[in-house]
């Protein structure tokens, strides 16, 4: 996998641009899915996935192939959905028909209502907290990952995350999600 | 007994799947006989089910061909600016008297930069250029008290010259402002002592078609037309200092007061 990474990026950095396309097909529903997360909006979660493609695509050549490409992906989006969401400060309900689609996967209404109320919850966490949730639960990273990805020690990622998971869990007790 | 830190530790392994079986039953076996820590793994372990249970959202069917458009324009903005600093670049190697151009250059640029840093800039001495002095003056009252000073008005009805002057003075620094109304060319020469006020900076209300000249001991503005001028002194000297105003046209003098900028302190 990261073999293949590195082949492709250094086949783009030679020129062949359809090279740089496979790395796009490859990773865009990855990025897409972590900036929607952070982001709880779809429209935005498009906007950061092609600002973070087009910073790839312009950084490439300072990428270092002794790390692995999708780590420094990651680190690039979580870095553009930080600064999206800071921005704007605000965070906007998912439209409908996202949240209809995606957020019932067994079908039941009530289920989906749930998973729905704990992804609302997750936006009133501080953004240090939401994304170690988004990266350990929506995104599957190991800690070591993590550590990597957010430029920190992997014993500050297990306390964030555990910190995370109590504020979390008092926001949705208190909602009477959980 | 588990301390506070070891059942973070094991919570958090056991929510991602990572506890052996002995830490797992080292867990269960603690929160059995702690309820709040039995609550809260419940708690834990049901909302990492709802969390581990949120589906991946398929993209938009146009972002990938949205974004392989903005690398192409990307692509195509960084192509052009490189081709034009490759012409800029070759242009320049290809003619060399620009590098001997870049030499004089730089060399301009160095000798700005020490002048400026260790030139000396006299302001009072000899005649100075009112280019170099003029600008908006900006007197901040609150912080430096200012004393009104004498003043008078003048209204010449024969040549329909009209105007006053004020003065006001602080510890530090002396202030002249002269108001004109004239149809006719006027000159208003402020005289000064330089041993005890030194000239530092004159402002206009309106462009208007003044002509500035200051010289060591004097101050002349000559004009045709409606203005407000502003002299700025510093104090340098512990006595009372005279200024005297004289307003001039069409080469007689038509008044002349001095004004007493009061003793430092009052």
């Amino acid at each position: 996998m990261v073999d293949d990474d590195l082949t492709i990026v250094q086949q783009t950095l030679s020129g062949d641009s359809a090279a740089f396309e496979r790395l796009v097909e490859k990773y865009q529903r990855l990025v897409f899915n972590l900036a929607l997360n952070m982001s709880r909006n779809y429209d935005d979660g498009a906007d950061i996935t092609q600002s973070v493609f087009l910073k790839v695509y312009e950084k490439l050549g300072s990428f270092n192939p002794k790390y692995k490409f999708f780590s420094w992906l990651y680190r690039i989006a979580v870095n553009e959905s930080l600064n999206l969401v800071q921005k704007q400060g605000r965070t906007e309900e998912l439209d409908e028909e996202i949240a209809t689609d995606q957020h019932a996967p067994d079908s039941s209404a009530e289920s989906g209502d749930v998973t729905q109320g704990v992804q609302d919850a997750l936006l009133e966490l501080d953004l240090n907290y939401r994304v170690v949730i988004v990266l350990k639960h929506f995104q599957d990273l190991s800690y070591d990952e993590i550590s990597l990805i957010l430029d920190i020690p992997e014993k500050l990622v297990k306390s964030r995350l555990f910190t995370a998971r109590t504020m979390l869990r008092k926001i949705c007790t208190q909602r009477g999600i959980v | 007994m588990m301390t506070e830190e070891q059942f973070a530790e094991l919570l958090n392994r056991e929510l991602d799947g990572l506890n052996s079986r002995q830490e797992s039953e080292e867990l269960k076996a603690y929160v059995q006989t702690n309820a709040e820590a039995r609550e809260l793994y419940q708690d834990l372990l049901k909302l990492s089910i709802v969390l581990n249970r949120v589906e991946e959202v398929e993209p938009p069917g146009f972002l990938k061909a949205d974004i392989m458009e903005a690398v192409r324009a990307s692509r195509n903005a960084a192509r052009s600016e490189s081709s034009l600093l490759a012409w800029v670049r070759e242009f320049i190697e290809s003619r060399t008297s620009f590098q001997y151009a870049y030499v004089f250059a730089a060399g301009l640029i160095v000798g700005i930069a020490i002048y400026s840093l260790v030139g000396v800039h006299p302001t009072t001495s000899g005649v100075v250029d009112p280019a170099d002095v003029s600008g908006s003056i900006i007197i901040n009252d609150a912080a430096y008290p200012f004393t009104a000073g004498p003043g008078f008005e003048f209204n010449n009805e024969t040549e329909s010259i009209s105007g006053s002057v004020r003065s006001k003075y602080s510890r530090n620094i002396a202030v002249v402002e002269m108001s004109l109304r004239t149809r006719v060319e006027t000159a208003i020469v402020v005289h000064f002592d330089p041993s005890s006020v030194r000239f530092k900076g004159y402002s206009q209300s309106l462009p208007g078609t003044s002509v500035q000249q200051i010289e060591e001991k004097l101050f002349r503005v000559t004009t045709q037309d409606e203005n407000h001028y502003i002299l700025a002194f510093e104090r340098v000297s512990q006595v009372p200092s005279e200024v005297t105003v004289s307003i001039a046209s069409g080469g007689r003098e038509l008044q002349q007061k001095s004004v007493l900028l009061g003793e430092l302190g009052k």
